[in-house]
């Protein structure tokens, strides 16, 4: 792998990939879009102002642009229509405790299309990206409270499907 | 949907604030007992390592888009370099001519020294077309001295006809080298940033 391209994959793989595979209804989606996200990053990345923010937040910046790329592309589709799919492959552990893993991670993200766009945005970011309410709230071209208060009301929904169900 | 305007509940707001510490210790690693189990639900779902062939087809894609690039400033440094080592060798075979087509005494030792430069020059020009990272030397190499052939074939023409067509055209193509290049390494690919967003933004 060339260095530019490998150490922006090792410091930020985990994060562009579980951010976007929160927004997308499949693996498969996940990695066409992850792999796009850093061609894309690559392409831009002489243009890159840490002034202007931290890397990670201007990655996160990039996947949230694939992302709704993908979406359109897609349209008139629902981003929330098609249920998560996960693979076992991607834990650890035994067969049966990823078997478990795996539905629990499947009902949990299938429960992300109960939230509005951009609860489901803010907790990706959260959640996925692990960013923090103020990077969030730049990404999002919103206030770090305005971030927190999503997140939260999005979990709260959350919450409440899962109680009930 | 939150208003970014929105003046916020305070006991709303605390329990935001809350909830994000929680998320904090949880997303690293620490145990925190008020943490909600659709927030370590959330965690543990989520936060999923990429697929193990990801990185490959990150390279391999990444790889695809730098090929691309390279290719006009392959086929530029290509002709740069013919023409410098075409000149170099010219100089050496027919030094007497292009001293009588340019009025000056012919000195055979000056002629086949500046001609091997020449062709050395050529020669390293022309690497940037085969080995990519050369690509840099090329444009050290030759940009410079095909402008300043460029500019010195102006004051050839009327003087020494061939001269001037191979000076001038030299300074040409030493800018498409320098352009092309400019291109390769900095330049947005609109296939690589499709949907025009601008990604510094971010």
């Amino acid at each position: 792998m060339a260095v530019e391209v490998g150490a922006l994959y090792r410091d930020h793989a985990p994060r562009v990939w579980r951010y976007v595979r929160a927004r997308l209804p499949s693996d498969a989606d996940a990695e066409d879009v992850t792999s796009e996200v850093f061609t894309r990053a690559m392409g831009s990345l002489h243009r890159f102002d840490l002034s202007k923010g931290t890397e990670a937040a201007w990655i996160v910046g990039i996947a949230r642009h694939a992302t709704a790329d993908f979406w359109r592309r897609r349209s008139p589709e629902d981003p929330s229509a098609d249920p998560p799919e996960t693979t076992s492959e991607r834990w650890s552990d035994g067969p049966a405790d990823a078997a478990i893993r795996d539905e629990s991670a499947r009902t949990v993200l299938g429960h992300l299309s109960t939230l509005s766009d951009r609860e489901r945005e803010a907790v990706a970011l959260r959640f996925g990206a692990e960013l923090s309410s103020p990077e969030i709230g730049a990404v999002m071209d919103i206030s770090p409270t305005a971030a927190r208060m999503l997140v939260h009301r999005g979990v709260g929904k959350l919450r409440e499907v899962m109680d009930r169900g | 949907m939150v208003d970014p305007d929105e003046t916020f509940d305070a006991d709303e707001l605390a329990a935001a604030e809350r909830l994000d510490a929680q998320i904090d210790d949880v997303l690293r690693g620490r145990v925190s007992p008020d943490a909600g189990p659709e927030v370590l639900l959330l965690a543990s779902a989520v936060r999923t390592d990429p697929p193990s062939a990801l990185a490959g087809r990150v390279d391999a894609a990444h790889e695809r888009t730098m090929r691309r690039r390279w290719r006009p400033f392959r086929y530029v440094a290509a002709a740069m370099g013919y023409l410098f080592f075409s000149q170099g060798f010219g100089n050496i075979v027919w030094g007497n001519w292009v001293a009588d087509g340019i009025g000056e005494d012919f000195s055979p030792h000056l002629t086949r020294e500046g001609g091997l430069a020449l062709m050395a020059v050529g020669v390293a020009v022309a690497s940037g077309a085969l080995v990519r990272r050369m690509a840099p030397v090329s444009v050290v190499a030759g940009v410079p001295l095909a402008i300043a052939f460029g500019i010195a074939g102006i004051g050839e023409i009327g003087v020494f006809a061939a001269g001037a067509v191979l000076h001038i055209t030299q300074g040409l193509v030493g800018l498409a080298l320098g352009a092309t290049y400019w291109t390769y390494r900095y330049a947005d690919d609109r296939r690589d940033t499709s949907g025009g967003h601008d990604e510094e933004g971010a």
